[in-house]
Order: structure tokens, then C-alpha cells, then sequence
């Protein structure tokens, strides 16, 4: 028995993935355990093993080539076997530039993914032909994700409305890491109404709280308590505030999440993952300073599974270490709500009782989606936020 | 001038209408004329049929002309098949439709085949009244809805009318017709009221009428169906869902030019048909327009049909069979949900 190659499902949101390149070639010989491609899904690049011993006897999906989750990509068995037709995807053409460039654009179609086929009802073929419109790039709202007279009809308005904002190459001329960070990027600049907040913390007391909580704790912390946990824990407990940040929207769905997952981007050699703490809100100051300093160093090693890279509802980017004050981080789609960290700066200012002091202040950047979220909401949940970090034992709580 | 009559009583008055116009017209069936007339009855046994629909007729047309017959279906349509290739027009009545089966080979076998057989020599002007429809807790031999059955016999006009004004006018179009035109009445819509003329007027044969203008959505429906469908429009019509609601008036032969011109306008198409869902007027329609509509259709044709069993006598289960508004939102859901949106 010949044993399929499947595409695999990373994460729960993962509907396709594309097959960036294939190191074996049709009768190569493989072991169980060999890789034998690399595909890749909106968030990461992962690569696929060899399920059996055998030889490679026939690869359905060539590379670039897009398919579901758990259909077969490839095949591996004895030479005498013959690839069983059924095994094979119903049909697969390996996609050309041109139409990666549309799959940008219309990832947040709720369409049917059956297999790349497109359903258009013979009314709105017939006018889009006479338009001279390529349908391929009009999002069905019929049933099944058909494509109805009216989808057509709008599509012309919009077409007209965004013709400079459709010119996508996102991704264009890139592979690997780099290509699905330029698709994600570009995807949530265009699917979203990004607004960021500026604003700073007073960390001093934060520092002092630092200093004492190592200084006590000593071996009984097993990761660090870095500014990025104390940072962590915050957040969290502004999100428990404000659950209308904790939220994703995107496809015309809004979902507001009751576990809190926290997603900590970090630079890598070949881009940026964005390693997820799960349910960050169950976890104390402790377990989440180990958490954390597990994640990073994982994700700097290249050893995290897939798993541990998706499914986050608030993310936070640090450029501190570079001396960042301010910036504007982009929306981790579906994601409606990222915090941009700089570096902590030492200033002069004046305490209660008007004397000089040295005064510690971490410079916060947070946008937000505007489309869900308004700017008084989100100004109040990033003024929670400072209240928490100028207020350190309340993250005890 | 006009004035309110029930769906019965249209129906009566077309009858009474047509006799006194053509002398030829005579009515026949099971207790038609019941025991009027006869001295020793009085007027207790008039009955006029099973629901009175030919109630009176027989006091002023007599027994020669409004004749009860055994109880034997295939006899008396017999006679009203011969009465009518020698030169009458009768109107025989089938209690209920449920009863066809005894008459195929008069109708079917027979009557339908002669105009074609004898060369155009002999016509074959009959009507046969008869009563079909669940609704009346009437259980399965006397609930069914067979128009369609007959529809697709060559030679045989079937007209289902939906409301009183209708029923008078096709009731004399029938009569006046030289070919055999199966008349269904709805017994659960024979106390439904309108306004009827007094006058002999006729409804044409063949032709749907458009209840309801509208551009988004078409709703064909035959009999009863369409209070279900004006139901739906209305409901619809909240929602900024603009319904065009098409009363198929004929079975066979039905109007394609009026249904075929409203989905080019709209798209989309629901038939809502109280028959069992195979092979039945509403498939029948669904395949003409897939077919000469189809580059207009903007989604799929959906069927809303009683289900494929006899009617239940259970009056709870007979309404779950008779398709209502919920049903048409349920299985059309598909074609209506985008329009809401948009």
C-alpha cells in the first residue's frame, strides 16, 4: 500500500498551505522520518517528514503549488505500486505568480476552499464576461461562497473605489519565511483601520519591585523576571479589564476570546515568529517568567512545534533593546491589538511632595483596530495597562 | 357589480352560469344532485355533492341534466367520455382526486388520445371537476394532490385556481374548452371569500398571473401555495427583499413565458408545489428554466414540495407535510440569506 503524503494543519486556523519546495525528487528513495518538503501556511514555514520507508513515487502538489490541510501532497511506496488515482487530489495546478499575488487579496473570502474551484452562478458569469472581468478575484457571499450577480455588480464599485489599493505584489520575488511575513504584513495594513496610541509609564517603582523580587525570590525563579514578563503580566491583566481588546476580526467575523493567549514577537536570523504564551491569564508572575524564557530561547533555536507559533489574541513586540522609543507595530491579524515596548529612558521629574527625582519611563506603543474598537476605549485600556506597571503588586494579583 | 362570494360558491355560479348558457353543459357524479327533487326526500338529501358545490343545480336544470350515478368512477366517466365525443359537454365530478386511479383508462387510455386517433374528427369537451389538497384531517385516500400526475398526460389541460375570481372564470374557460381540462379545487379554500362579478366572465387557460411584482427573488406557486408564498414576501419584504410572486394558475400546459421572463429579471427561483416531490410540476418547471434560463440563474432552482409519503391523518403530522414559510426559509435559506445583506 502505497502511503500518502499529507498537507499538514498547523493550528487551528489553518485551512491551506503551500508547498515551497520539494527535496526529493519522484523515485528517490526516502526514510520514515526523512524531510521531504517544506510547505508553508499564512503564519510559518514548517518542514514535512517522510510517514514511511519507500520511495517517492509521485509528488501531486508541485511547489508553489496550493492545497487543504490533510489532502495528500505526495506519495511514498514500492516501486512496483501503482499511485492509486484516488489517492491523488481531484486537481491541483501548481499556481502561477499571477495567482498567488489574488490569494493575498482575497485570503479573507469566506469561499469554500474545496480544492480551489470557483462557484459562480451562470448569471454572474455571464456578466462578468461581458465586463470583461476576471472573477477569480471577486469574493462569493452566495451559498456555498458562490459568486452571485450582485457579487459582481459590487465588485465593479469596489474595483473603482480601490483600483491603487488592488495593485498587490506582496510577497512577489521572496520565498520562505520572508514571502509569508511580506503576504501577513501586507494583508493586515490593507484589511484593517490601524491607529496607534503613544504614551508613557513611570517604571521606577516597576525597577525597584524588580530588584526586590530577585533579590528574594533567588532559585525559586526559573526564568527571568525580565521586563518583557512583568510587561506579560500586565497586559493580561488589562485584557481581564478590557475584554473587548482580546478579540480577533477578520472575514467579517468578530470574536471576542475568553482565554488570553499572548503572543511575544522575536527577531530571528531569517525574519520574525511570534512565539505564544496559551493561556497566559492562568499564570502566575513565576510561571510566566519561565514560560517566557523558555519560548524565546525555543523560538531563537528553531525547536518550538507549530502549535506553540499560532493561535495568540494579543501580541507584544519589544524594540527596547535598540533603543526604540515610540514606533508603530502592525496588527498580527486577526489580531485587534499589539503593543509596541521601547526603552525604558531616565529622566528628571518631580514626585508628590515637588522635590527632583530620577524618574524611570517606558515609552508604550499600542495600535488597535479602529473598525472594532474606538480610540476612548483603547486609550483607557492602555492607561490600564500603566496603571498595573506603575503599580507592581497589583500584577501579584 | 361585484360582491363577495365564497370559493365554493364562485364555483357554483359558473356552473349554474354555463348550463343556462349551453344546454349541452350537464353535471354528473356521486350525489350530485343528492335527494332533491325526488317526492319522497323532499330537499332533506340535497346535498349537492360531498361539500355542496353543486348545490340547487338540480331544482333548476332538473335530473336530465344534473345525474347521480352509482358509486362507480370508472362507469360515469365513461359516460361523461362518450357524453362528450357525441356531442355534450359534461362536467362529471371525482369526489376526490385520490380516486383517479379508477378513471385512467377513460381519461388516460381513452379520452385523451381520441382527438389525436380519430385525425381531428372527434373533440372531447369535458371538464372533471374534482377535490384535492391536505389541510382537512381528511387522511390519505382523500388529501392527495395529483394535478401533476395528470399534467403530464397528453391531451389534458389541468387548471388549479387559488381564489374565488379565479375559480368562476377558468371553471366556464374549461367548460367552454374542446379538449378535457381537469379542474382541482383546494377543499380547504372553499370557504375563502372575494370578490366575484356577478356576470359570466372567463380566466384564460395556460396563462400564470403575477400576484406580486418584484426583482430580487420569484416565487411560483400552484393552489393554495400561494398564501404561503405571499407569506413569505411579506416576511421578506422587512428584510428589503423584493419577491415576485407568480400564481401558475395551469398545470399543463404551463406558462413558461411568464415564469421563464421573471427569472431573467430576478435570478433566483423557489416553486413552492403541495405534491410529493418527485417527478411533479414543480421538478417539471425546475428543468424548463435550468434549461432555457440558465445564464440568467443566479443560484440554484429550489423545490418546496410535500414530502414523499401519503398525507398523514394526524392532524399535527398533515401540517408538517403541507410546505409553510418556515420550510421555504429552511430550504431555500441558500438563495434568500445574500439578499438580506446586500
Amino acid at each position: 500500500m502505497a502511503t500518502n503524503i499529507l498537507m499538514p494543519k498547523l493550528g487551528l486556523t489553518m485551512t491551506e498551505g503551500t508547498v515551497e519546495s520539494w527535496y526529493k525528487k519522484e523515485g528517490d528513495a526516502v526514510k520514515k522520518g526523512d524531510i521531504v518538503c517544506t510547505i508553508s501556511s499564512e503564519k510559518l514555514t514548517h518542514d514535512v517528514e517522510a510517514p514511511e520507508d519507500g520511495i517517492l513515487l509521485k509528488i501531486f502538489v508541485e511547489e508553489l503549488g496550493q492545497i487543504p490541510c490533510k489532502e495528500p501532497i505526495g506519495c511514498i511506496g514500492e516501486l512496483s505500486e501503482k499511485v492509486a488515482e484516488a489517492s491523488a487530489p481531484a486537481k491541483e495546478p501548481a499556481l502561477t505568480e499571477g495567482q498567488i499575488q489574488r490569494e493575498v487579496q482575497v485570503t479573507a473570502s469566506p469561499r469554500n476552499k474545496e480544492v480551489e474551484r470557483i462557484f459562480i452562478t451562470p448569471i454572474a458569469r455571464k456578466i462578468a464576461a461581458e465586463r470583461g472581468i476576471d472573477y477569480s478575484e471577486i469574493t462569493g457571499t452566495g451559498g456555498n461562497g458562490r459568486i452571485t450577480r450582485h457579487d459582481v455588480e459590487n465588485f465593479v464599485l469596489t474595483v473603482k473605489a480601490a483600483s491603487a489599493a488592488t495593485n498587490t505584489n506582496a510577497g512577489q520575488g521572496l520565498s520562505g519565511m520572508r514571502k509569508v511575513i511580506a503576504k501577513r504584513m501586507h494583508n493586515s495594513l490593507q484589511q484593517t483601520a490601524q491607529v496607534t496610541l503613544h504614551r508613557k509609564a513611570n517604571v521606577s517603582p516597576l525597577m525597584t519591585f524588580r530588584t526586590d523580587m530577585k533579590a528574594k525570590l533567588g532559585d525559586r525563579l526559573s526564568g527571568q523576571l525580565s521586563i518583557n514578563t512583568l510587561l506579560a503580566r500586565a497586559v493580561v491583566l488589562a485584557l481581564k479589564d478590557f475584554p473587548e481588546m482580546n478579540a480577533s476580526y477578520a472575514n467579517g467575523e468578530h470574536v471576542v476570546h475568553e482565554d488570553i493567549h499572548i503572543g511575544m514577537a522575536v527577531a530571528v536570523d531569517e525574519g520574525l515568529i511570534v512565539p505564544v504564551v496559551k493561556d497566559a491569564a492562568n499564570k502566575t508572575l513565576t510561571k510566566l517568567a519561565e514560560n517566557i524564557t523558555t519560548l524565546i530561547s525555543g523560538a531563537r533555536s528553531h525547536t518550538l512545534s507549530s502549535d506553540l507559533l499560532t493561535g495568540s489574541t494579543f501580541t507584544i513586540s519589544n524594540l527596547g533593546y535598540a533603543g526604540i522609543e515610540y514606533f508603530t507595530p502592525i496588527l498580527n491579524t486577526p489580531e485587534i491589538g499589539i503593543l509596541g515596548v521601547g526603552a525604558i529612558d531616565r529622566k528628571l521629574a518631580f514626585s508628590g511632595n515637588k522635590e527632583i527625582v530620577e524618574q524611570q519611563e517606558l515609552p508604550l506603543s499600542l495600535t488597535f483596530d479602529h473598525q472594532v474598537v474606538d480610540g476612548a476605549l483603547a486609550a483607557e485600556f492602555l492607561q490600564c495597562i500603566c496603571t498595573y506597571l506603575e503599580n507592581p503588586y497589583l500584577l501579584l494579583f | 357589480m361585484t360582491r363577495k362570494i365564497t370559493f365554493m360558491k364562485a364555483i357554483n355560479e359558473a356552473m349554474d352560469q354555463s348550463m343556462e348558457r349551453d344546454e349541452r353543459v350537464i353535471l354528473l357524479g356521486e350525489d350530485v344532485a343528492g335527494g332533491a327533487t325526488i317526492e319522497h326526500l323532499g330537499n332533506e338529501g340535497a346535498w349537492g355533492g360531498v361539500f355542496g358545490v353543486t348545490k340547487g343545480l338540480v331544482e333548476k336544470y332538473g335530473r336530465e341534466r344534473v345525474i347521480d350515478t352509482p358509486i362507480s368512477e370508472m362507469g360515469y366517466m365513461g359516460a361523461a367520455v362518450g357524453a362528450a365525443a357525441t356531442g355534450l359537454r359534461p362536467v362529471p365530478e371525482l369526489m376526490f382526486n385520490d380516486f383517479i386511479g379508477f378513471c385512467f383508462d377513460t381519461l388516460l387510455a381513452q379520452g385523451s388520445k381520441m382527438r389525436y386517433m380519430f385525425g381531428g374528427k372527434a373533440k372531447i369537451p369535458l371538464t372533471v371537476r374534482t377535490c384535492h389538497g391536505a389541510g382537512a384531517s381528511a387522511a390519505a385516500q382523500h388529501s392527495g394532490s395529483y394535478y401533476g400526475l395528470l399534467g403530464s398526460i397528453p391531451g389534458i389541460k389541468v387548471v388549479v385556481p387559488s381564489n374565488p375570481y379565479d375559480a368562476k372564470g377558468l371553471l366556464n374557460a374549461a367548460i367552454e374548452d374542446d379538449n378535457i381540462v381537469m379542474f382541482f379545487e383546494d377543499k380547504t379554500l372553499y370557504g375563502i371569500k372575494e370578490e366575484v362579478p356577478e356576470e359570466y366572465y372567463t380566466v384564460e387557460i395556460g396563462k400564470a398571473k403575477v400576484k406580486k411584482a418584484g426583482s430580487d427573488l420569484t416565487i411560483v406557486t400552484i393552489g393554495k401555495m400561494l398564501y404561503v408564498a405571499l407569506e413569505v414576501a411579506e416576511k421578506l419584504e422587512a428584510d428589503g427583499v423584493d419577491v415576485e410572486v407568480i400564481d401558475l394558475v395551469t398545470v399543463a400546459p404551463w406558462d413558461q413565458e411568464t415564469i421563464i421572463n421573471s427569472v431573467k429579471k430576478t435570478g433566483r427561483l423557489i416553486i413552492i408545489d403541495e405534491a410529493n416531490p418527485h417527478n411533479n410540476t414543480a421538478t417539471d418547471i425546475s428543468s424548463v428554466v435550468a434549461d432555457k434560463a440558465f445564464d440568467y440563474l443566479d443560484g440554484p432552482i429550489k423545490c418546496i414540495c410535500a414530502p414523499n409519503t401519503p398525507v398523514p391523518f394526524a392532524s399535527n403530522l398533515e401540517q408538517l407535510y403541507i410546505p409553510n414559510a418556515d420550510k421555504v426559509f429552511d430550504l431555500a435559506d441558500e438563495l434568500i440569506a445574500d439578499l438580506k445583506k446586500s
